[in-house]
């Protein structure tokens, strides 16, 4: 049971309910999006997925219950990006990297070579002896991934594939470090390790995805391979803007909004 | 000529590869350097004082090697049991004020937390005047069977309760606002201040006279009681540092990233914040307010070592206690015969660098 599944996913804040019977699936060696409008539930359904906040219904991670499962347990297992970390004290780059080395399961011989590889499979070498604050916003996002892929090194352990969580990843990334982050997190699962992301961007999400879930309000509107997700009449009815999917030969889905291709918002058109 | 260059450049390769390993190793030699200057610090106060007794003769005289007459009773009397309790006990409290700093920085994850600031100090000197005005009031079998430690529990109790209502206040979601926890703090302070005030109208003159030694802060009720049970607390609390250390780091990073991490943040939350509150009631119960030890030490080591705690709590015990150990000295022999409340030579030197902190990070309290 190489995945990460919830079923009937149920999270209400006060009277408000954030998702509303959610039922999700990610295989290991896949790269799974979570795309969908703000405030549809993504980012709630990543916080729930990895545990971090409560949830009813039933979890599980590699056919384990993941409510039975110690915080350490599951620290072992994946780690989690999340969209901004603020930093409280002067850390060093390094200093951040290696909190991830020392919360992996497994014992690193030589936790600064580990670092330094990390660090310069996200594009930081030398960066190490850098306090983190001097860095700009998408170098620091950078060496938070560092940090984190430390602590799931090796994407199948023992225990299963691990797995690589991540919420809206290349917000504040440049196009070119947006690509190397997708292309990491493929070969992420192409090593055997499960990837889950919150994306916005649909044209990455169709070139790096192998399943898009799509959400609207609480719950999956739709989900599957990237082709049979991103249709014209579905972003429509998810995101109340028109779409317009396109097929690149031997390229895959691409999809453009339709104001690009002559028509204004509708919005605009009303005023 | 290849050779030669080889050389050299091997020679740099060395020299450099030195000078990287000494950076790596700055905070295991920041700690030996300051270890150093704790026994410095301990021999300065020994032989400082309005007595010209000598800590080099008591040394002496303890270790057997001088004359039998070398030392006079007087002199040795002074020594051991006035300048020496009061060593032991600055070193034990500013440790205490230094470390609770420190770790509280650590969990409202800012440089400006402080237990004297934030009110703690305030609320545990409040339980320590409750214990000293009502504590006879109340029945006497109780407070009796505490003994020494009635006052340190009652100063704990009411720090606890301090920092908890300050961490309730000023933490929404596992985000601590500064701004609100620094006005709650001011608030919590001026309530204990305003109950303290109450207290001296119930008080008679010897409690008066206890709690006047109190909103100053002084080492010079120093006994050997009053420093085991600080000893004890203070021991059992360091004992625990090393196994939050690497919880502090990863906390630095925000609630949910050290989670993800695997700390278990509730539970290091919660240890922390009775350590913090046992550490100050602690100190206060027994030499009073004495403030902004706890926020310029840990600061001034992060800039020296960085902010890994596993440097960073040791270091901030060593320097405390050194730094407390000197106030004292200099508060003991500024006026002598007389002496100054060691609060005012802290407040002295802490609020210049606390303001000087203000205007480095302005941007901080801008939220």
């Amino acid at each position: 049971m190489s995945t990460i599944s919830a079923n009937g996913i149920v999270v209400r804040y006060g009277a408000r309910t954030i998702l509303n019977g959610v039922d999700f699936t990610a295989r290991a060696g896949e790269v799974t999006i979570i795309a969908g409008p703000n405030g549809s539930g993504k980012s709630t359904l990543i916080k729930a997925v990895s545990g971090e906040i409560a949830a009813s219904g039933a979890m599980s991670m590699n056919g384990h219950d993941m409510r039975a499962m110690k915080g350490w347990q599951l620290a072992a297992q994946r780690a989690v990006l999340a969209q901004e970390t603020s930093v409280a004290f002067p850390f060093t780059v390094a200093e951040v990297v290696n909190l991830g080395v020392s919360a992996g399961a497994a014992r690193v011989e030589r936790p600064a070579l580990r670092i330094e590889m990390a660090l310069e499979r996200v594009g930081l070498k030398g960066f190490g002896s850098r306090r983190i604050h001097t860095l700009s916003g998408g170098e620091r996002q950078r060496a938070q991934l560092a940090r984190v892929l430390c602590q799931i090194w090796e994407p199948v352990s023992d225990e299963g594939p691990r797995w690589l969580i991540m919420d809206e990843p290349v917000a504040s990334l440049d196009i070119r470090h947006q690509i190397s982050m997708m292309e990491l997190a493929r070969d992420y699962a192409r090593a055997g390790g499960g990837v889950i992301a919150v994306m916005h961007d649909l044209n990455l999400s169709a070139m790096y995805g192998d399943r898009i879930v799509l959400m609207k309000a609480g719950a999956v509107a739709a989900s599957g391979a990237p082709d049979a997700v991103l249709q014209a009449g579905r972003l429509r009815d998810v995101f109340d803007c028109p779409l317009h999917p396109n097929i690149a030969p031997g390229k895959g889905v691409f999809v453009l909004p339709q104001s690009v291709l002559g028509a204004p918002m509708p919005a605009l058109a009303a005023e | 000529m290849a050779e030669v260059t080889h050389a050299t450049d091997d020679m740099t390769d060395k020299a450099s590869r030195f000078r990287r390993s000494l950076h790596a190793r700055l905070p295991q030699i920041v700690i030996a350097v300051l270890s150093v200057c704790v026994v410095a610090a301990a021999g300065i106060s020994l032989t400082a004082g309005a007595s010209d007794a000598s800590a080099f003769a008591v040394a002496a005289h303890w270790f057997g090697l001088g004359t039998a007459d070398a030392i006079s009773p007087r002199d040795l009397l002074i020594i051991e049991s006035i300048r020496l309790p009061r060593v032991v006990m600055g070193l034990l409290v500013g440790a205490a004020l230094a470390v609770s700093g420190a770790v509280m920085q650590g969990i409202f994850r800012n440089p400006l937390a402080d237990p004297g600031l934030a009110g703690v100090s305030a609320g545990a000197g409040l339980g320590a005047a409750l214990m000293i005005v009502l504590g006879g009031r109340l029945s006497l079998p109780i407070a009796g069977s505490f003994g020494y430690a009635a006052l340190p529990v009652a100063a704990f109790c009411g720090g606890l309760l301090t920092t908890l209502i300050l961490y309730g206040l000023s933490t929404r979601f596992g985000r601590t606002s500064i701004a609100t926890m620094l006005l709650a703090g001011i608030a919590l302070a001026a309530l204990s201040g305003a109950a303290i005030g109450l207290l001296t109208y119930l008080a008679d003159d010897k409690q008066l006279r206890d709690l006047t030694f109190w909103s100053m802060g002084s080492l010079g009720g120093a006994t050997w009681p009053k420093i085991a049970v600080l000893a004890i607390i203070n021991l059992l609390s360091f004992a625990l540092l090393p196994f939050m250390a690497r919880g502090l780091n990863a906390l630095a990073l925000g609630e949910a990233a050290a989670w993800h991490m695997g700390v278990s943040v509730e539970s290091l939350k919660r240890v922390a914040i009775v350590l913090v509150a046992a550490m100050t009631g602690v100190s206060v119960a027994t030499s009073g307010g004495i403030g902004f030890v706890g926020i310029v030490v840990p600061h001034v080591l992060r800039l020296a070592i960085g902010p890994d705690h596993r440097f960073l709590l040791p270091a901030a015990a060593l320097l405390g206690g050194a730094l407390l150990v000197l106030a004292d000295s200099v508060a003991r022999t500024v006026v002598a015969p007389a002496e100054l409340p060691i609060g005012i030579i802290t407040a002295l030197a802490g609020a210049p660098f606390f303001l000087w902190l203000l205007l480095r990070r302005r941007s901080l309290l801008d939220l």
